[in-house]
């Protein structure tokens, strides 16, 4: 089963940049962890880290297509980074998922494995 | 990409909405690939079926989303294009009743 890993916090960005050497250290060898065992369960599809959210531009709904600056929602927590992971089941997703980083928020979404 | 009650608007759409929604994306599939490529991307299932891993020591995990939006993420692409303003006016080619937000990211190897 595929399943779609959303890694967000509050702050996000701004602590990133704050964070001291150590503090990274950790957080890679978080990633490096959860990319390890992944692999050992199951295929690390996709992944990347996001730039800052108001790097992003929206494309509205309706027929003109309006272009804004910003993400499509804004919420306290960050969207930071994502994975698309293939695992034996949600369980394992979730399990796997308590291994990044543990001042971020990881959703663990099944998607429908769409061909295209 | 995402839209207000996206998961029963889909379900209750008819044939012809179906196929025109399809339609739209094999469009932004094609326009893509002359411009760059699709390195990833997918549908994904309602937020009901998210599990959160919540932040602290014992990581507690909580159903659904991260975060609760009126529009509810649908989908993703993962696109390899020139520039930003490239991947904008591809997305407009998407469903047009979707709201569709385009992010560069750092190209982190994996």
């Amino acid at each position: 089963m595929r399943f779609l890993v959303l890694l967000a916090s509050p702050d996000h960005f701004d602590r990133w940049d704050a964070a001291d050497e150590e503090e990274r250290e950790a957080a890679f060898a978080a990633y490096r962890a959860f990319g390890q065992a992944v692999r050992e369960r199951g295929t690390l599809l996709l992944g990347d880290a996001l730039h800052r959210p108001d790097t992003a531009r929206t494309v509205g709904p309706g027929d003109a297509r309006p272009v804004t600056d910003g993400p499509f929602a804004e919420t306290v927590e960050q969207l930071g980074g994502f994975y698309l992971v293939d695992l034996p089941d949600h369980a394992t997703a979730v399990e796997l998922a308590k291994l990044l980083p543990d001042d971020c928020s990881v959703e663990v979404r099944p998607v429908l494995e769409v061909d295209f | 990409m995402a839209e207000a009650d996206h998961f029963n608007k889909w379900e209750a759409a008819d044939d012809a909405h179906r196929e025109r929604v399809y339609a739209d994306f094999h469009a932004f599939d094609e326009a893509v690939k002359t411009r760059g490529s699709i390195v990833g991307g997918d549908a994904l299932d309602r937020p009901a079926t998210a599990r959160t891993v919540r932040p602290g020591d014992d990581r507690p995990v909580t159903d659904g989303p991260y975060a609760e939006t009126v529009e509810q993420i649908g989908g993703f692409y993962l696109l390899d294009v020139p520039d930003l303003e490239a991947a904008v006016e591809l997305a407009a080619l998407l469903p047009r009743e979707y709201t569709v937000e385009v992010r560069p990211t750092l190209e982190v190897a994996m």
